[in-house]
């Protein structure tokens, strides 16, 4: 039977699962193997083979996808593990990957970090000032030559970082994007005077105006390439060993897929890719359910992750930090807040009141009521001591929890701010609910888009005991808890049912009115990069699904706005329904009359996103029945607090697994799947789909402070 | 002109700068909403100073994508507040820190002087840009807007935005030959240009014609006032679920918890008073003065006091107003004793006195020349910068937040216009000094081309958007090795651009600076200053011709050509196409002594290229052995070098009844 | 009482006084300005960074850069920008 696999590694588990062509699913979770991560890559594999009775040899037989999500990347950059890299840079501008724009030493800082300047230092080089080379030559901002490249500087260049021991050139040029003459030449010259290097051109990866960003973005591609190229190489070398019969995919940060030798050319995409998975897991199951506008929020032990799937696709952003270094890449956008089930509750001297976050317990020590020896109280035992978690059933009751040791370290908290026990539990979930709602508020309402157009999927382990009270703040009407198998290894389902995607852009300035020949010029070069990619991946170009968007501004403006582009020819009308367009968009994020046309209007950036589908999975569906849930279903009632209602109340308890579709619960009620907690609020309601997913209705929710 | 006393003074933002009396004046028809619950919930506490802290962000969001100016987006040059009904800050933004220092005060002027006509309503704002009455500069242009709840003034937003031009004599509004006010931008008072929502047409007229770039500040004035429609909103939306009562409540507490974190490390420091003094030049293009300009901080019980006694009497075009000295001072101090309060400074402000005395440098009397007060003001924070720090060493808890002085102590403005290829105007000021530098911490090293302390988050443009929108070509943007201040932990290194024009003969260049023959990145406790601006006009090189040789240079000492003297300040200056434009800036301040440092830390810094061979030997005493292979270590030789280096010092020196006997050591 | 990198106040009333933290070298009485007890080098101002450079390009005034050492062990205590006739700054003056 043909399966479709994914497999995600995390810093903790990695996560497989297979689809069967009915629709089947079946998972396992292996332990990470940090010093080999192929290891549990194969383990996690052969474990869901054996569910299926098959050995590993077999799996791989019948596989006619396998996909893969991988941090290899990210953990070289963290753990400044990368290769040794040589830069070629425009003589005088050896520096900028140095000064970082200045604003290196706070990049990535909270706004509450950013005011202490003893606390903040630029980060270690990735290229130290020996191994970087300014090379004589000149390109201007129109693209033509001013300097000639001067080839014996070029070569002596060259041959001083192939004596320092470089693994690999990255070649940077100012202005390469507008005429790339000089960084391929300079390629040329590279595989002649230190053949075998693994070399990236800024032109070819990003080619986006803006050399700071534009050089990291070169330079970690170079950074990570040759780890991720053995990594991919090791994998890929015992998956034939198993005559794996379709392609290998690697994940990347902009959500789609990538063949092997493109991950290989391109390591830079698979950079912070962690998130990827999730995002585009809700939103292949989205797409089942009929939802296209989620707000997809994943709440672990220390972090709150947000990412947002508009009219269908996932929003991406054209950079990102890692390491405090900033760079070019289109990449889904995910932010992050220090807020998990892990996140300590304190008390703050000054304030004489109570704060969360943004320290957390981690998972060693962890909350108190893990018993590892954490004493500051968490999220997650305020959690416990609500009610809303049953210590007996923690993680399906693999585990317990002590309830009496969170008790007390919040009853401490609450004495210092004359609150009992069960009101000090309460606060610490409002402050930490409502930092979550402003993450989100500052990714929706913030960028002009309306969350009440949105459901709300919540994922990671501590979501769903949180989610009925941020989403309800933002007015959603509609929480998605994705349930069944798919749950536990989310970003591994992610990883099996995303499309392969390449995205190519390039900067090139033109006013408007704009030349219609210009621009059909520029696109039919864009098509034509992206479909020779996928053409060297084994998909035919009738196979490829081309969506074309352009940034547009108002001259002398730096902040653009995505619109929309014709697909096919286009027209006269096409192109001057542009304008209009945009001025539409920017109002709507800005404000009626914000707009100053006057000043002129100018396409900056074109953009093409091809994807192509592989085998999607299907997931079986069953027949909804009953409503009322089974008495297998409900375990004994647990005495709960409601702050909403002010009092304790005995509350109905249910057992995930043996709810069925159909089955509907009112709130206030708790469902435990093993993974996670559901908390149903007073006055929603969960019912299960057709999926097996939990979907929480919110009522009439009280509008937020929107 | 004689420093009158503060007796005879009155602060009213005519003649002398306006300074608010408590309480206010306020007229009859202001009608103030002052009612805050008396307890607030705790929880409600927390989850509203977050989100009225969001509120001043995404008001500056806002700001920063609707402005036009690459001073807004490139630069974050601009910032934004909320205080309460009667002008108490609750928060600043977080970027340029004086523009929310001095917004408090055009808001107390208005709530004054115009309360009866033309009135203060509902959807009002009012512009701004008086530097005695509370600007920081003509170009930093203020917008403040009162959120109005049940017909009474609940609290303001506002933002001030730095306007590319304004008007005044020189393209750029940087007049550096200004004699008096009257050569330079118009300064307003607060004046209604927004009235129920809409921008009065006739008052934006006038306003747009005072400048040779009307179009970007139109934008501007559009973001302006966007801003603040988002800030006013949310708001108004908190009121709607919480009550004013309990949001007023919720700004209280934030003021009051700041005032009682500062007073708390106001009791860790002794009583006393630090000092620092440091040096302006060039007045005005061609004069060769230097006027001394004094930091005097006193701390004594729960209350700081700033006074500029022994600044000199105001002069030509380097004054700065006495809302941009005391807001030059909130930079500083808001990181120093306030960093973990988000911003909030008006509880700290309850306990902070300004004396200036009138008639000086940083506290001009109308109509002196002000429209360059930029480089009072931060010279200003970079003097308060050095003196608080001598103060918190005194403090075990607060040692290790003082650092050095650093880049952009004062800012240098290269300020270009002309004609581009196609017939435009141009004009715009190279903003590469924000790179600046952090200047040396008592227990690390400063950090390279790391910002300015009075933007935290200082950013600068890249090159590729520069030479996008201006007709230039960099030859060069790089750090400067050596440029920090020596000392047992090394001020930050500065850095240095240089650029031709490009695709056009004539580029019209209006600098602005001082901090050129004297430094003014001071270092601390025995640390070394910081190297000083400089700009510098190579004539006639031979550039083209090294282009044409496939060569770039990338020192200007490298290229033929001839060298006249740049001064800090220059009118009428152009610069041809074979002519090169060098800018450096001004790097960190050392801290300690350079003979303490680490002679390891010494050698990696050579191998980073931050410190050369030369300076490792001659100021740290370190010996390196820089032959074929990697730099190394002589320990013995430092050891002796060292020795020899401490009583070399002793044999050179003299007390001072010796130096002023006339003994002078002057070589 | 520390009060710089190598400056502390000890002793009581009268005997208030400076003394040097690495060699115990007194430096004066606390009400004093404890740069008057310094053994003080005046030199160039362009001998405080290679790239200050000559002042007498730009301004006619004569400026120096003063060092105050320990006259006991030589540390450098502090460094100064001043105009020459300038008395040196009385820039530490605790209660």
């Amino acid at each position: 039977m043909p399966y479709i696999c994914g497999v995600d590694i995390g810093g903790t588990f990695t996560d497989c699962v297979l689809i069967d062509q009915q629709g089947g699913v079946t998972i396992a979770k292996t332990p990470s193997t940090p010093s080999d991560f192929s290891d549990g890559f194969f383990e996690s594999l052969t474990q869901a083979a054996k569910s299926r009775g098959l050995s590993l040899g077999e799996l791989m037989q019948d596989t006619v996808t396998l996909s893969h999500g991988t941090t290899v990347a990210t953990n070289a950059v963290v753990e400044h593990r990368g290769s040794k890299v040589g830069l070629l840079t425009t003589a005088g501008h050896g520096d900028a990957i140095l000064i970082m724009r200045a604003f290196g030493r706070v990049a990535g800082l909270t706004p509450a970090e950013l005011l202490r300047f003893s606390a903040a230092d630029k980060p270690e080089p990735i290229v130290p000032r020996s191994l970087i080379r300014e090379v004589p030559e000149r390109i201007d901002s129109v693209g033509e030559v001013v300097v000639e490249l001067n080839e014996e500087e070029a070569v002596r260049a060259i041959g001083e970082l192939r004596d320092a021991g470089v693994d690999g050139i990255a070649v940077s040029l100012l202005w390469s994007f507008r005429n790339p003459v000089h960084e391929q030449r300079l390629r040329e010259l590279i595989e002649e005077h230190a053949p075998g290097l693994f070399i990236t051109c800024s032109n070819e990866l990003v080619p986006l105006l803006g050399e700071y960003e534009r050089t990291v973005a070169t330079v970690l591609n170079n950074y990570v390439g040759p780890i991720t190229s053995s990594y991919i190489d090791d994998i890929e070398r015992r998956a034939a060993e198993g005559s794996l019969a379709g392609p290998f995919l690697l994940m990347q940060c902009n959500g789609g897929l990538a063949a092997a030798e493109t991950a290989r050319r391109s390591a830079l995409l698979l950079l912070q890719s962690g998130p990827s998975g999730g995002i585009v897991g809700s939103q292949f199951l989205g797409g089942l359910m009929g939802y296209d506008n989620i707000i997809a929020t994943d709440m672990g032990g220390t972090t709150f992750d947000v990412g947002l799937v508009h009219d269908g696709l996932p929003a991406r952003t054209s950079t990102t930090i890692v390491d405090q270094y900033e760079f070019f890449v289109p990449t889904i956008d995910v932010k992050s807040i220090g807020a998990g089930g892990g996140s300590i509750a304190w008390y703050d001297e000054v304030r004489e009141g109570l704060r969360v976050g943004p320290r957390s317990a981690g998972a060693q020590p962890g909350p108190v009521c893990y018993g590892r020896g954490g004493t500051e109280p968490t999220v997650t035992d305020a959690d416990v001591v609500l009610g809303y978690v049953d210590p007996d059933y923690f993680l399906g009751g693999r585990a317990t929890l002590d309830r009496d040791a969170a008790w007390r370290a919040v009853e401490g908290l609450g004495k210092r701010l004359g609150l009992d026990p069960l009101e000090t539990a309460a606060g610490i979930n409002r402050i930490v609910d409502h930092n979550m709602a402003d993450l989100i508020r500052r990714e929706t309402i913030e960028k002009g888009l309306d969350p009440r157009d949105f459901v709300v999927f919540t994922y990671g382990g501590a979501g769903a005991g949180h989610s009925g009270v941020y989403a309800a703040e933002l007015g959603v009407s509609t929480v998605v808890v994705p349930l069944a198998d798919t749950a536990s290894v989310w970003s591994a389902l992610g990883v099996a049912s995303s499309d392969v995607i390449h995205i190519h852009q390039r900067d090139d300035i033109l006013p408007a009115p704009f030349d219609r020949e210009r621009l059909r010029a520029s696109r039919d070069a864009l098509a034509e990069q992206t479909l020779a990619e996928f053409e060297t991946e084994g998909f035919a170009r009738e196979h490829v699904h081309l969506r074309w968007t352009a940034d547009i501004r108002h001259r002398l403006q730096v902040h653009v706005v995505e619109v929309p582009f014709p697909e096919g020819e286009f027209t006269e009308v096409d192109v001057e329904a542009l304008v209009p367009e945009f001025t539409r968009r920017y109002e709507d994020l800005y404000g009626k009359g914000t707009a100053f046309t006057a000043a002129g209007v100018e396409l900056v950036t074109l953009r093409c996103t091809g994807s192509a589908t592989v085998r999607k999975p299907t997931l079986s569906r069953a027949a909804e029945s009953g409503g009322e849930p089974s008495e297998r279903a409900r375990v004994a009632p647990r005495t709960i607090y409601w702050p909403e209602l002010g009092k304790e109340l005995e509350t109905p308890i249910f057992r995930a697994e043996h709810l069925v579709p159909g089955d509907v619960v009112e709130g206030p009620a708790v469902i435990e799947p093993t993974v996670t907690t559901i908390v149903v609020r007073p006055g929603q309601t969960a019912r299960v789909d057709e999926l097996g997913n939990i979907v929480v209705s919110l009522g009439d929710v009280k509008r937020g402070d929107r | 002109m004689s420093p009158a006393t503060a007796t005879e003074t009155v602060w009213d933002g005519v003649r002398q700068s306006y300074i608010p009396p408590e309480p206010l004046r306020l007229d009859p028809a202001v009608r103030l909403h002052t009612a805050a619950a008396e307890e607030v919930d705790g929880v409600d506490y927390e989850v509203l100073r977050h989100a009225l802290w969001n509120v001043n962000d995404e008001h500056g969001v806002t700001i920063e994508k609707v402005s036009g100016s690459p001073f807004a987006s490139n630069a974050h040059d601009f910032n934004t507040v909320i205080l309460t009904e009667d002008g108490e800050y609750v928060f600043f933004g977080p970027h340029i820190q004086y523009f929310s220092g001095a917004m408090d005060m055009p808001i107390k002027w208005t709530l004054e002087n115009l309360g009866g006509a033309p009135g203060i309503g509902e959807g009002d704002m009012f512009l701004s840009n008086d530097p005695w009455v509370g600007a920081s500069h003509q170009s930093d242009v203020q917008l403040t807007c009162p959120v109005f709840w049940e017909g009474k003034i609940f609290c303001w937003v506002a933002n001030a935005l730095h306007q590319y031009d304004i008007g005044g004599n020189t393209p750029g509004s940087f007049c550096a030959d200004a004699e008096t006010v009257f050569d330079e931008p118009v300064p307003i008072p607060p004046l209604k240009m927004v009235e129920a929502d809409r921008i009065r047409p006739d008052l934006e007229r006038m306003y747009l014609r005072h400048s040779r770039q009307p179009e970007l500040v139109a934008l501007d004035l559009r973001a302006q006032m966007a801003g603040n429609i988002v800030a006013r909103n949310r708001i108004h939306g908190f009121i709607e679920r919480y009550g004013p009562e309990a949001v007023k409540a919720v700004m209280r507490k934030i003021i009051s918890d700041g005032e009682e974190s500062f007073v708390r490390r106001l009791r860790a420091i002794p009583d006393g008073t630090w000092r620092a003094v440091g040096y302006l030049e060039a007045a005005l293009p061609g004069d060769r003065g230097v006027y001394p300009v004094t930091m005097n901080v006193r701390k004594e019980g729960e209350m700081l006091t700033f006074d500029n006694r022994g600044s000199h009497p105001s002069v030509g075009a380097v004054n700065s107003t006495f809302s941009g000295w005391r807001a030059g001072i909130l930079c500083i101090l808001n990181p120093y004793l306030c960093y973990d309060q988000l911003y909030s400074t008006g509880g700290m402000l309850r306990h902070v006195r300004f004396e200036p005395e009138v008639g000086t440098i940083n506290c001009p009397s109308f109509p002196a020349s002000v429209t360059n007060s930029q480089i009072g003001n931060v010279f200003g924070g970079a003097l308060a910068n050095v003196a608080l720090g001598k103060m918190m060493l005194s403090a075990p808890e607060l040692r290790d937040e003082a650092f050095a002085a650093g880049g952009g102590s004062v800012f240098p403005m290269s300020a270009i216009g002309g004609v581009d290829e196609n017939g435009n105007e141009f004009g715009t000021g190279f903003l590469d000094p924000l790179g600046g530098a952090i200047g040396a911490f008592p227990n690390r090293d400063g950090v390279d081309t790391g910002g300015t302390f009075y933007e935290p988050k200082s950013l600068m443009g890249n090159v590729e958007q520069i030479e996008q929108m201006f007709p230039v070509l960099y030859l060069y943007r790089r750090e400067q090795p050596d440029s920090g201040g020596s000392g047992k932990f090394r001020g930050g290194n500065g850095g240095a651009f240089a650029v031709v024009p490009h695709r056009i003969e004539t580029i019209f260049h209006a600098p602005s600076a001082a901090g050129c023959a004297v430094p003014t990145s001071l270092g601390l406790s025995g640390g070394a200053p910081a190297c000083t601006n400089r700009f510098r006009m190579l004539r006639g090189s031979d550039v083209r011709h090294r282009f044409a040789a496939r060569q770039i240079p990338q020192a200007i000492d490298s290229i033929d050509g001839e060298e006249g003297l740049v001064e800090p300040k220059e009118r009428g200056m152009t610069q041809g196409p074979d002519d090169v434009w060098e800018v450096s800036w001004c790097a960190g301040g050392g801290y300690g002594d350079p003979l303490e440092r680490e002679p390891e830390a010494v050698l990696a810094d050579v191998i980073r290229g931050a410190v050369s061979t030369e300076t490792a030997l001659s100021v740290y005493g370190v010996v390196i052995v820089d032959g074929d292979e990697e730099p190394r270590l002589d320990a013995p030789g430092t050891a002796a070098r060292r020795d020899a280096e401490r009583r070399g010092r002793l044999e050179r020196s003299r007390s001072w009844q010796e130096i002023e006997g006339g003994d002078d050591a002057g070589k | 009482m520390q009060v710089s990198d190598a400056l502390e106040l000890t002793g009581e009333g009268v005997d208030r006084g400076y003394r040097c933290l690495r060699c115990e070298q007194s430096l004066g009485a606390a009400t004093e300005n404890y740069k008057l007890s310094a053994a003080i080098e005046q030199v160039e101002l362009s001998e405080g960074n290679r790239y200050i450079g000559d002042p007498g390009r730009y301004v006619d005034e004569r400026m120096v850069l003063r060092r105050f050492y320990c006259p006991g062990c030589g540390t450098l205590l502090d460094t100064e920008v001043a105009r020459q006739d300038d008395p040196p700054l009385h820039d530490i003056e605790i209660a």
